[in-house]
């Protein structure tokens, strides 16, 4: 699902990580996103909102945008860390 | 968990809108300004916001050209803030908390089970004499000491429970059965108990089973004379009593005696005639004072008044002095009527069998009786010579005198 970038310096910093086993989402700053279901999605590592709609939540993630699309979607609550977002999740996507 | 804190801390509802509410969010959020329940409603978004939150939100708004207005306020801090302008229903709230924590720490009701013998009054008037009342405090009162003075002081009395129940002092006791004659103090002083005539009368049967008889069959005795003696005499050789032995007489005796009844009933008697007329009327009361509240005079020639009153209670046992009641004033017509000889005869025998009954009730026998019953026209009078058989007597304690210069123990009475 995650979206590769063709960057060299990312590339391999990547591969340290993989090969030291390092948490990818403290290391890379990669978002982690928990679904439940279709109900309820957990965002962690999440830079920052772009859009907010009942149809539609875009996120800022470091490298990508993850959006949630669907029907009533609210945000629960929110800190600098993670979100919690409710509502009829339709479809996710990397933009 | 979370509720109570958010309660607690307090938080408003706000109502965003303008440019970029999304940036607002974010900037939030970079701020550690906390934020919930985000909704979109169109136009404008709806979000609760900490109270500390809210009041950081100013320089926020500007930047990122949005509006705020606030929907609802929760929590604890603005539920005081509007006590803090109802100051009087603060402070009666106070005064009532206060007043409940004062009052529960006196009693306020004193009940008494499990008496028969001894009234409730008795007993109520015995705790006053002890400073056990209503009203008192708890602190003051010591049960094991009060339970004990119950036992030492009624002989009556053999088992005691003395309990405080929140407010209410119960008390229960568990009388003696058997009637109590001789009390704990004249055993130790040795004396015995004669047993007297309470009544004058003659004396018809005489079984003695302890002590010395000083009566027989067929005397005659007056009230207060002795007919058994605790005291029986030990006798040196010359026939001196040496030292008397002190028991409590035991016999069973039955004393004959007369008595008169009589009975007076008039022929002509009043019957009132209720004319349905009544008027009712409320009544309130304070202490001895009872108001009613009718101005216009009655206006009946001859009327019975009949009230009922209640009193205001708290609790079970602690009444207030006010009374609430109705007052009824009904009319009636006097006619006088004369009783026909049958009614004149029930009514008589009526009297006569409750009076028959009481004797009956207090174990005495009717040994004769002679009734005459002389009529006229006004009055019926009925005269009744009763020889009635009673097992009339009294305990007390021996009035013998122990001999001093011979006594054994060295006892000296009187």
């Amino acid at each position: 699902m995650r979206r590769e970038t063709k960057h060299p310096f990312l590339r391999s910093r990547e591969l340290i990580v993989e090969s030291l086993k390092l948490p990818k989402d403290t290391m890379l700053g990669a978002a982690i996103v928990t679904v439940t279901g279709n109900r309820e999605a957990f965002v962690e590592n999440y830079k920052g909102i772009l859009e907010y709609t009942t149809e539609s939540i875009v996120l800022q993630g470091k490298n990508a945008r993850i959006c949630f699309e669907g029907k009533g979607l609210s945000i629960d609550y929110y800190t600098n860390e993670d979100m919690k977002i409710s509502g009829r999740i339709d479809a996710l996507r990397y933009l | 968990m979370l509720h109570w804190i958010q309660y607690i801390r307090g938080y408003v509802t706000i109502k965003v809108w303008g440019y970029s509410v999304e940036r607002l969010l974010n900037l939030c959020g970079n701020h550690d300004i906390l934020v919930w329940g985000i909704e979109d409603h169109g136009d404008y978004h709806t979000m609760h916001i900490s109270i500390e939150g809210f009041f950081s939100l100013k320089p926020l708004l500007k930047k990122t050209g949005t509006r705020v207005a606030v929907l609802h306020r929760y929590g604890l801090p603005f539920f005081m803030s509007r006590m803090l302008a109802r100051k009087i229903f603060v402070g009666g709230l106070v005064c009532c908390i206060l007043f409940w924590c004062l009052a529960s720490r006196f009693i306020w009701d004193i009940r008494i089970e499990g008496n028969s013998y001894l009234t409730e009054d008795v007993l109520l008037d015995y705790l006053e004499g002890r400073g056990v009342h209503t009203a008192m405090k708890k602190s003051e009162l010591q049960i094991e000491p009060l339970e004990q003075a119950l036992r030492e002081d009624y002989d009556l009395i053999t088992w005691t429970s003395a309990q405080l129940k929140g407010t209410t002092l119960l008390i229960r006791i568990k009388e003696n059965d058997m009637p109590v004659y001789e009390t704990g103090e004249q055993k130790e002083s040795g004396r015995g108990m004669d047993i007297t005539a309470s009544l004058d009368g003659v004396v018809t049967y005489i079984i003695t089973r302890k002590g010395v008889p000083l009566v027989a069959q067929g005397q005659s005795v007056q009230a207060g004379d002795v007919l058994v003696s605790g005291a029986i005499p030990v006798y040196n050789e010359d026939n001196t009593v040496r030292k008397y032995q002190f028991v409590e007489a035991d016999a069973d005796i039955i004393l004959r005696y007369e008595k008169n009844i009589t009975l007076e009933e008039a022929v002509a008697y009043e019957e009132k005639l209720y004319t349905g007329e009544s008027i009712g009327m409320p009544v309130l009361g304070m202490g001895e004072k009872t108001l009613s509240f009718r101005f216009l005079g009655i206006p009946y020639d001859y009327y019975d008044i009949s009230e009922e009153k209640k009193q205001l209670r708290l609790l079970d046992h602690l009444y207030l002095p006010f009374y609430y009641g109705k007052r009824t004033v009904q009319e009636y017509e006097i006619a006088i009527k004369k009783h026909t000889d049958e009614e004149m005869r029930e009514l008589f025998q009526e009297r006569w069998h409750k009076i028959i009954v009481t004797l009956d009730e207090k174990g005495v026998q009717i040994a004769k009786k002679n009734v005459t019953i002389k009529k006229n026209d006004e009055k019926w009078v009925l005269n009744a010579r009763l020889q009635l058989e009673e097992a009339a007597v009294k305990r007390r304690p021996s009035r013998t005198v122990q001999t001093p210069q011979e006594d054994e123990s060295g006892q000296t009475e009187e």
